[in-house]
């Protein structure tokens, strides 16, 4: 045994030196024969080793076997760094041949066997690449546009027959087109309408596609587009078509078009989550259909606008005054111009109400799960456009409502139970738009408010005096004054900070308003009423006395002029209109300003919501675009006058609104 | 039901070779030496396709397919023609004249195949 194995080493260091030269001598005996005089050598040493106990040697003698072993088939050329593996090796070999240990050889053997697994890692990736290129090459992708005129039909083509014959060649998936007339009399039931695109992944020659379409290809739109796969991003129809299917929200997550990109990713060396973005991208960029711009840039034009409309009514003014036909002209195209500015300015500024729901829904999501109470939130025409101050406006009240409405509104599970409703909430956000006002609904199908607890919490605050008698409307009016809370504890969620007071205020900062409805036990709602632009309106000018008002262009239902001795002969201050009577309101007398001496006068017809009003004025003017500046709070009483604007030469003009100044004009009568 | 086919061709030979190829797919056959025969076969028989030469005596293909074609039943039955591959003019006619395909001569039977095939499932 001895004997043999002092064979064996004497062996081995031959084999060691073999393997030793085949490196030193890559350049005279060649690439391939170095590798396989060494893989040999290594195989043998191996051998040999486990035989006579050289148990490193086996280890570290396969760990070269293996590396050589990949190399020799993957026909690697021998680099510097295969040679220095092999040169260290065949030293670590000879070590371990003699028996030699130590610290220093086994960190030795540890670095070359890493550096044998790196490389066998870079080989085996290498000879993927090579067999995946070689598959998919086989591979042609064909997008093909069959968009046969409509006379196909007439000599006997059946176009499916054809598609089903291209089905047969591999992966096939088509998408049908169909290019109906405009008119219904156009429409010829022998006609054929049909176009396809087909995605087509097969390794058949475009040759044998050709044929295929052989007898209409003269006659009809075919195009074939081959394309290799490795190559497939570059080919502009099948990105615009990929984009195509995207937008039209069509399948193109099918076998065939998946296929092909999985395959050109491979190829190409690309990820699929790249890729994935590189579509979607490309989607995305061709479908811009909004610019983000910074709101203080929206905010300034908006305010250039209200200028350009004050100027253009002043403009409007000198060129009447002037009677210049020239300048008439030209006042009058700018004038049409800047209408249309303002509204195309007013629509950038519209923002769908959709993007703020999010913030409501998490709002009740996270509320309901600190509650405990199940709520469901029902939203019904978020689609709606708004002002953008407006929304910002509107918001904090609203998430203060919907607080309100879980907390105070929404009963727990059980309490839901015994009163024989759904476990679960319900708060619904409507909103739609009616004429000049947007109508916003929040609702919930709570318990209600207590109007006993209302009254005496009214009571304990001091806001009402304990005999006082007050309808139910005006004891849910008194929720919105400042310092109210008719919850038993004050929570975490409603009954801090903000109150329903605040709600009002901010509403009618917008000049709306808001109601609330209530029953008990089956709920609570809040109707906020708002206008829809905020800032520039078309009016009606007229004049009381020295005074002069605007109002709302949609709120004039008409104007006629009456004598002195008509308004004299009006019984109980009111008329007949549209076989209604309507309350008529003399302007100056109600609004004890002094009016102009003339014998004849105006009534204008006002309607607002439901409610018809007329009242009588000195003068009337023409219809202009108004901007809406804020009085302040000095007109707090006069609560109809929603605000001021400035007219062409300068005077300023109170803006009416009907339905308050009917309010105004009815409580005055009632306080009376 | 197996699909029936009217072959046209004034030449037997031809004739014989078409048939005996398409028995072989299992399609029924039924043959007329020239245009005017075989119009008179289109009454008796209602054809999923025909194949018809263009040089024949009495009725020639164009003939033939034309009047074929201003029958209601074979409005848009697939018609396929023999042509040589230079005669571009007569294909140009024959398409005109309503046919659906063509098939050149001198064919190999395979080709035959694949373009009925394609024409009737």
């Amino acid at each position: 045994m001895k004997e043999l194995k002092q064979k064996y080493y004497e062996e081995a260091s031959q084999l060691i030196n073999d393997l030793e030269d085949a490196f030193l001598n890559v350049n005279e005996i060649g690439h391939e024969n170095t590798i396989n005089t060494v893989f040999r050598a290594v195989h043998s040493l191996k051998g040999g080793a486990s035989i006579f106990g050289f148990e490193q040697v086996t280890d570290f003698s396969h760990d070269l076997e293996n590396l050589f072993s990949t190399l020799r088939s993957n026909k690697t050329q021998v680099t510097s760094e295969i040679i220095s593996i092999g040169i260290a090796s065949s030293d670590i070999l000879r070590k371990l041949l003699n028996d030699e240990s130590g610290e220093e050889l086994d960190e030795k053997i540890s670095e070359i066997k890493q550096k044998v697994n790196e490389f066998l890692l870079d080989e085996n990736s290498i000879e993927i690449l090579v067999n995946n290129q070689q598959k998919s090459e086989q591979h042609k992708l064909f997008y093909i546009e069959f968009s046969p005129n409509f006379q196909l039909f007439s000599n006997g083509t059946n176009p499916l027959f054809i598609l089903d014959e291209l089905s047969n060649l591999g992966k096939y998936q088509p998408y049908y087109f169909l290019n109906l007339p405009q008119q219904f009399n156009d429409y010829k039931s022998f006609n054929c309408y049909s176009a396809w695109k087909i995605f087509l992944l097969t390794d058949a020659e475009i040759s044998i596609i050709e044929d295929i379409f052989l007898f209409v290809i003269e006659e009809h739109k075919i195009d074939i587009y081959e394309h290799k796969i490795s190559d497939m991003f570059n080919f502009n129809k099948f990105i615009r078509f990929i984009d195509e299917l995207y937008q039209t929200n069509k399948d193109i997550d099918n076998q065939v078009v998946s296929d092909a990109i999985n395959q050109a990713s491979s190829v190409n060396k690309i990820k699929k989550e790249d890729l994935d973005k590189k579509l979607s991208n490309f989607s995305k960029a061709n479908k811009i259909t909004s610019v983000r711009v910074d709101n203080v840039k929206i905010d300034a034009l908006l305010n250039i606008m209200s200028e350009i409309v004050i100027e253009q009514a002043s403009l409007n003014l000198f060129s009447f005054e002037l009677k210049d036909s020239q300048l008439g002209k030209i006042t009058s195209r700018l004038d049409a111009l800047t209408k249309q500015l303002r509204e195309t300015v007013f629509d950038i500024s519209l923002i769908p109400f959709s993007e703020t729901i999010s913030r409501f829904r998490r709002l009740i999501f996270e509320l309901s799960h600190a509650t405990g109470k199940e709520i469901k939130f029902k939203v019904n025409g978020e689609q709606i456009e708004l002002d953008k101050n407006l929304i910002e406006t509107i918001i904090d009240p609203l998430i203060h409502l919907i607080r309100n409405c879980v907390d105070h509104g929404i009963e727990m599970p059980q309490e839901r139970v015994k009163q024989g409703k759904n476990t679960e909430g319900l708060i619904s956000l409507d909103m739609q738009q009616r004429g000049e006002d947007i109508i916003i609904r929040l609702a919930d199908d709570g318990r209600g408010i207590d109007l006993e607890k209302v009254k005496l919490r009214a009571i304990q605050k001091d806001i009402i005096h304990h005999d006082s008698k007050l309808s139910n409307e005006e004891l849910l009016q008194l929720v919105f004054l400042p310092g109210f809370s008719t919850a038993d504890n004050v929570t975490e969620i409603s009954g801090r900070g903000v109150g329903m007071d605040v709600v009002r205020q901010n509403i009618e900062l917008l000049r709306g308003s808001i109601k609330l409805n209530t029953e008990r036990e089956k709920g609570t709602e809040f109707l906020m009423r708002l206008p829809v632009t905020v800032s520039i309106q078309d009016g009606f000018i007229f004049s009381v006395g020295h005074t002069k008002f605007i109002i709302p262009a949609q709120q004039v239902l008409n104007f006629s002029s009456v004598t002195k001795e008509n308004i004299n002969k009006i019984y109980k201050n009111l008329i007949a209109h549209n076989k209604k009577e309507i309350p008529v309101y003399n302007l100056s007398e109600e609004l004890k300003i002094t009016p102009d001496d003339v014998d004849i006068k105006y009534m204008l017809i006002l309607q607002k919501d439901e409610h018809e009003i007329a009242i009588i004025v000195d003068h009337i003017f023409n219809k202009q675009q108004f901007v809406i500046k804020s009085i302040g709070k000095y007109y707090k009483n006069l609560y109809f006058l929603t605000g001021a604007t400035i007219l062409g030469n300068g005077e300023i003009a109170l803006i009416i609104d009907s339905s308050r100044l009917l309010d105004f004009l009815k409580n005055k009568a009632e306080r009376k | 039901m197996n699909k029936k086919i009217l072959v046209v061709d004034d030449s037997e030979s031809i004739r014989e070779i078409l048939k005996s190829l398409l028995l072989e797919e299992s399609y029924d056959v039924v043959v007329a030496e020239d245009g005017l025969k075989a119009l008179e076969k289109l009454n008796d028989n209602s054809f999923d396709l025909i194949l018809t030469d263009l040089h024949m005596p009495n009725l020639d293909g164009i003939g033939f397919i034309t009047e074929a074609r201003k029958l209601e039943s074979y409005k848009r039955t697939p018609i396929l023609f023999l042509t040589t591959e230079t005669q571009q003019d007569a294909k140009d006619k024959a398409k005109e004249a309503g046919a659906t395909g063509w098939i050149i001569k001198p064919f190999v039977p395979s080709k035959i195949k694949t373009i009925v095939s394609r024409m009737i499932h």
